[in-house]
Order: C-alpha cells, then structure tokens, then sequence
C-alpha cells in the first residue's frame, strides 16, 4: 500500500515536470538559445534579432484587454514609442495583441515587437527585438510567421 | 445844390470823430471783456451806461459730457459772475467743444459693417455722419449724447485707443459778445452821422465806416453761429484697423511630433512586467 502511494507520486511529480512550456516555431535563419530564467523560449540569428517566449501566471486573472494595456502602458512609460497595433491569431485560433515599438539604445534605434495572449491560467508573451537595420522586410515576415506558431503547449 | 467842398472844419470833426467811433465797436472795454481779452482802447468815448451788457442767453448751447467733469448747464449760455443788482449769480456755464477719437481693431472683412453701425449708433442718438473714408467715419452727435454715444461705440470694436479732447471756448464766445453789442451800437451811431452829413463827401466818409463796421459786425455773428454749433454737436471719429491674420510659418524641415507619454498610470504589483523590453530579450548571457 505504502509503495503504491510512493508510485503515484512519483507519477504525478513527473507529469508536471514534464508539462510543456509554450514555444513557437524559429523561422529557418534563427538557432534556438538555451532556455533563460525569465523565457521559455528564445532563438536568435546571426544577425542579433532574437525572438523570445514568456508564460507567466495569471494571477490577477485579467482579460487580454487588461494585460495588452498594462503591457503597453509600461513600456511606454519606459520611453518606448509606440509605431503599430494589431491583433494576431496563432494557427491553433488564439487571437492575442501585438504592439511595435521603436525605442533608442546606444544611439540606434531598436525594433521590438511584443504579442500577448491569455488563457484563464496563463498569461503568454511573445516577443521579438533587434537592430531596426536588420529588421528588413523579409525579416519582418519570418518574425511574424513565428508569432503565429505559437503552441501554448 | 450842395455843396461839394467841405468845410475843413466839418471834414477835421468826422475825422476824429470816426476813429473813436471804430475803437468803441472794434474791441469789449475792460470791464465787460472776457479774462484774457484785449482791453479797450484808452480813448473810447463810450461811457459806462452806454456799453452793451453780457452776453444774453445763448439757445441750444451744450451740456458738457459729465466725464470731463463739466457742468451740465443745459442749453444756458455763459453768465456773469454778478448780476445788474450785484447778487452773486451762479458760477457760468463753460462752453465747451468736445472732440472724441477711437480706434479699434475689427475682424478681417467687417471694417465696412463696423463703420456703418457707428453711424447707426450716431443716427440714433441724433446725430449724423460728417465724413466717411476706408477705415474710418466721423460723426457729429449732440454734445449732451456725447458720452453715451462714445460708450455705444466702444462696443462695436476691440478699442485699442480713445481720446477726447475739451476745449473751452466760453472767454472767446463772451469776447465776441461783446464786440457785437459794441459794433452794433457803433453802427446805430454812425447811422445818426449819416443823417446829419453836410455834403457827399461827409456821406461818403461816414458810410465807408459804416460799411466796415457792417462787415465786421458779419464776422462776429459768423464766428458766433460757429462757437454755437461747435459746442452743440461734438465730433467723433472713429477708425478702424482690421485684425491681422495669424501667420503660421510652415517649418521646411518638419519634424514628427512626439507622442505624448501616456498618462500616469498606477504601477501593477506584477514583478515580471519589469523584465520586459529589449534590453533583456537580446541579453544573451
């Protein structure tokens, strides 16, 4: 009886570690970074543009509308100028919202693009920064395409 | 037949006898003159009984705007200090000529409209337009409407000047007063002389006089007549300035305009929030 109880938990501790974290697919160009403390997910190319995936928890349960404003509100308190809304659904039908920024680091100007999606337990960001010059449109496309592969997990 | 030689003895008396004549009508004596007019002359053979008296009333003389501080006196023309009997008599009446100026910035295209509703206002005070150029119109108002129709005015335009001025002709009118009366007395004197000259060259003498006097008599009842309307009915005029456009210089080289920061906002007790942004996104450590 006492082993049985000892199985299911080691079953249930194993599940959980192996739940999955969102992640997205990297466009062709881009190589997958070790997982950081504050991303699930980030990848880069050669060029510096690196694309990132957040999962917090919704603790505050908030909606999309909630966390896309709170979101923007902070950044732009932060000196980013804001340059383009929209709203962008992943392949698997989630609708989220997407900012992009301009914002000034060392004398050049940064793109940044952050997409926010929420679930009832899950607030998930998506984001993408890198040099404006190498934000060319081809660049700007695959970024978009690895937005909308999002996978919640 | 007469006789056309003059005795030089007639001829001597008219001699003298005019010129006294012409001092007595040509100025006001000493006594009855207005302060600071001339005095008459020492050899005027006038008496006292014989000298006109002050000027009576004058009909329609003006009351004087009260923000001049003048004295409404309501049509009474200027009185003596004393009356014939000595009893002090009420302080005289000034006369005044008022003369009022604005000038006032209006709307781009309503300076035709805004010299037309001051010659309204005028109309309805009782006055009427004396003259009217591009921008600007002068109007003559009776002189009791004198401040109301200035405060009318004031309100058809931005006033960005307004003047009145005051001149006080009361001495200059009792002058001429008296002068009248003096050569109205002469003039009967020498209609006397004409009556008792001897031959035509005694007629001739005593009616050139009479014909100057005669003149001079015109001028002053012209002069008069001018005082009275002057002090009756003032002038106002008012000019007009049209507004200048607002001119916006149209920057070569425009620069985008910043968007404003966004409004203060409370602070979400979320830590993460602060962790977003490029800077840690492209951290690679």
């Amino acid at each position: 009886m006492k082993s049985l109880a000892l199985v299911t938990l080691l079953c249930a501790a194993a599940l959980a570690g192996c739940a999955k974290a969102p992640t997205l697919a990297a466009p062709d160009d881009f190589a997958k970074l070790e997982r950081g403390d504050s991303h699930a997910f980030r990848a880069t190319n050669a060029s510096g543009v690196v694309i990132g995936v957040r999962s917090e928890s919704n603790e505050l349960q908030g909606s999309l509308e909630f966390w896309s404003s709170a979101l923007d509100n902070k950044l732009r308190k932060s000196g980013y100028k804001r340059v383009a809304t929209d709203a962008v659904t992943t392949r698997a039908g989630l609708t989220g919202k997407r900012f992009r920024y301009e914002v000034e680091r060392g004398g050049r100007t940064t793109e940044y693009w952050i997409g926010v999606f929420v679930t009832a337990k899950d607030v998930v960001v998506v984001e993408a920064g890198g040099d404006t010059a190498f934000f060319d449109e081809a660049t700007e496309k695959r970024v978009d395409e690895a937005f909308k592969s999002l996978e919640l997990g | 037949m007469p006789k056309l030689i003059p005795s030089a003895r007639r001829i001597g008396a008219l001699a003298c006898l005019l010129p006294v004549l012409a001092a007595c009508g040509g100025a006001p004596s000493m006594a009855e003159s207005a302060p600071g007019a001339p005095p008459a002359p020492m050899g005027g053979a006038m008496g006292a009984a014989d000298m006109p008296q002050p000027s009576p009333a004058q009909p329609g003389m003006p009351a004087a705007p009260a923000e001049m501080a003048a004295p409404r006196n309501g049509g009474a023309a200027p009185q003596s200090a004393k009356t014939a009997g000595g009893e002090r008599a009420k302080a005289p009446q000034p006369l005044v000529v008022y003369t009022g100026e604005l000038g006032m910035l209006v709307a781009e295209g309503s300076v035709a409209s805004t010299l037309d509703a001051a010659i309204t206002i005028a109309e309805e005070q009782g006055g009427h337009i004396a003259g009217r150029g591009n921008d600007f119109v002068k109007v003559k108002v009776p002189s009791a409407s004198f401040r109301e129709t200035m405060s009318r005015l004031e309100k058809i335009g931005e006033v960005t000047n307004r003047s009145v001025t005051a001149d006080d002709v009361t001495a200059e009118f009792k002058d001429l007063e008296v002068r009248l009366e003096n050569l109205k007395a002469t003039r009967k004197r020498i209609e006397e002389l004409m009556s008792r000259a001897g031959n035509l060259t005694e007629l001739f003498v005593v009616e050139k006089e009479l014909e100057r006097v005669t003149t001079e008599i015109d001028v002053i009842q012209g002069r008069l007549r001018f005082l009275r309307d002057s002090t009756s009915m003032s002038v106002i005029t008012v000019r007009t300035t049209a507004k200048p456009k607002p001119v916006l210089a149209k920057d070569p080289n425009p620069q985008p305009q910043k968007e404003p920061p966004p409004a203060r906002t409370i602070d979400l007790p979320v830590s993460w929030l602060s962790g977003l942004g490029v800077d840690e996104l492209l951290e690679l450590n």
